[in-house]
């Protein structure tokens, strides 16, 4: 696998991968909807 | 429902987590796992990843936000589908007409998705059963080729697929019947833990094959991500890549507003939604990317690949992928297992979607003309039922095709721009900012307030009229240029009906329109 694709990959896996990191961290952190 | 009378009570979200499994559930679909290594692969592999990851912050995240914020809001004046919610926008008699397309799209989809949904289920049981075994390329082609066309007979009775069908729409209906936190909500708590399951076990698989003599697992991902830096120049690449993002969130259908409408007015919209956005992306660019085209590659070479994502899709998911699974090492029992969890995993995919497909109009039905659930779950589903036969029958010459681009594609967009110019525009950029933050658990930056404003609806157009006068665009395609002599019937029929259910659509949200002057009429 060539470096730039790897790269690629990367930075694709740690975008997505963090976005859904963050947005769960904070939705467990989050009170209880209060209606 | 009418202003003069109070809205019954609607159902609820059990629970937070339940909600965005099925908002997730929604959006991951079969194109997750079987339209996205195909579009990266054809349109610059790596490259593909930049107007991707673009589209997905202007269009993508925005208009799953407008969505969610649309649904909300209707869901509060008890509008679960889009003519009420668009005329909780807009006072102008022509607004609720133009929700017809929340209600056409997600119906029509959803009669041919479930069908090509229950080929994933037929697909499952035949990898246990063993039908397929020892078939080499061609004779796997010939056997879901022969699967879509039932008068050649050559592999499968007739019977196969309609019994398939059949059993997969029973599903639906069940799951739709039992309501909303009952049937939904709980299908998705454990369809989706599942898919996630089944797809990290057979990456796992997938990424640790040993090299064969014409590829590897490493080779696969280097086609998939090396870029291709001359595909940056051409406006297909980037149209490819916004429209992916459009399938693979379910953004422009209807769908999303339904779900979203049985919110409470100060539940969180605005980290729910980035959230579902979020693990739909997981899902496709972790998961997707990783699976069929690794997979491919290892045993059939780049090149074998390539071609084999040229012929579409399915050939990837129904002829390759088996191809695959018997040559994994570990024999029979292997293979098995790894097709049960592929097929398995894109029909809990696909029947998260489809049962989301079927909400905007059981909400139309119960709640402007007071049906219940249960007649109108059936009511659905026997027109899913009569329509998706035809479907069966009249595959190979275009029917389906036609209702794919038409409802699939094309309406998408004209969906998706007509609901943000209302909720930005004519609801005004100010109402909506708030309307957004109401219950907020993040405050949204700023400039997505102006990229909504100005950047999603301008994008929105320009993919509307690319999609209206390329070379195998709207235009040629309703004057049936691209298509053969052959075919021509087949898809003006098709075209016909989908006519009907527009027509007869737009009639009964007049009927919905009248009943509900009457009643405030009566209550005066």
């Amino acid at each position: 696998m060539s470096d730039t694709a790897m790269l690629f990959m990367g930075l694709a896996w740690t975008f997505v991968l963090g976005l859904t990191g963050w947005c769960y961290y904070r939705l467990i952190r989050a009170p209880r909807s209060k209606g | 429902m009418s202003a003069s009378a109070p809205a019954p009570a609607r159902e609820a979200w059990g629970s937070r987590i339940g909600l965005i499994l099925a908002m997730a559930g929604n959006a991951v679909g079969l194109g997750n796992f079987l339209r996205f290594p195909r579009q990266a692969v054809e349109n610059g592999g790596g490259t593909f990843m930049i107007p991707y990851f673009i589209a997905f912050l202007l269009v993508g995240i925005p208009l799953m936000w407008i969505e969610w914020g649309l649904g909300r809001r209707g869901g509060t004046r008890g509008e679960g589908s889009t003519p009420g919610m668009f005329e909780a926008l807009w006072k102008h008699p022509v607004a609720k007409y133009l929700g017809v397309l929340g209600l056409f799209m997600p119906l029509v989809v959803l009669i041919y998705y479930t069908y090509i949904e229950s080929w994933t289920l037929a697909w499952t049981v035949f990898s246990i059963s063993g039908a397929y075994r020892g078939l080499d390329q061609e004779g796997m082609r010939a056997f879901l080729s022969s699967y879509q066309n039932i008068r050649e007979q050559s592999v499968h009775a007739p019977w196969v697929p309609f019994a398939f069908f059949f059993v997969t729409l029973g599903a639906n209906i069940w799951i739709l019947s039992r309501g909303l936190t009952a049937g939904i909500e709980r299908l998705a708590k454990v369809a989706m833990p599942l898919l996630f399951l089944f797809a990290a076990m057979l990456v796992f698989r997938v990424l640790t094959l040993p090299a064969t003599a014409v590829g590897s697992p490493a080779e696969g991902l280097n086609f998939m991500f090396s870029p291709d830096w001359g595909a940056l120049g051409n406006p297909t690449v980037w149209l490819a890549a916004a429209g992916q993002i459009f399938f693979t969130l379910s953004v422009g259908m209807g769908t999303l507003q339904a779900y979203a409408s049985y919110l409470k007015k100060k539940d969180d919209i605005a980290l729910s939604g980035l959230a579902t956005s979020a693990t739909n992306e997981t899902a496709e660019v972790v998961l997707g990317g990783s699976l069929a085209i690794p997979a491919v590659v290892t045993f059939f070479g780049v090149s074998g690949a390539v071609a084999i994502a040229r012929a579409g899709g399915y050939d990837l998911g129904f002829v390759a992928m088996p191809l695959v699974f018997q040559q994994l090492p570990g024999g029979a029992a292997i293979a098995i297992l790894a097709g049960v969890l592929w097929f398995g995993l894109l029909f809990f995919a696909g029947i998260t979607s489809s049962v989301a497909m079927a909400t905007p109009c059981l909400s139309f039905m119960t709640e402007h003309f007071g049906w219940s659930r249960r007649r109108a779950v059936l009511a659905v589903g026997a027109v899913a039922l009569l329509l998706g036969t035809l479907h069966i029958l009249y595959y190979t010459g275009g029917f389906l095709d036609e209702w794919d681009y038409w409802a699939g594609t094309f309406g998408l967009v004209v969906l998706a721009l007509i609901e943000s110019v209302l909720f930005m525009w004519v609801f005004g950029p100010d109402n909506a900012w708030e309307e957004l933050h109401h219950g907020a658990l993040i405050r949204l930056p700023v400039v997505f307030k102006y990229v909504m404003t100005y950047v999603t609806p301008v994008f929105l157009i320009v993919m509307m009229v690319w999609w209206t006068v390329s070379a195998d665009g709207a235009l040629p395609r309703l004057l049936m240029h691209t298509f053969p002599e052959s075919e021509h019937a087949t898809r003006w029929s098709s075209r016909a009906v989908m006519l009907g259910i527009l027509v007869l659509q737009l009639w009964l949200i007049r009927a919905a329109w009248q009943r509900r002057a009457r009643r405030k009429g009566g209550a005066a």
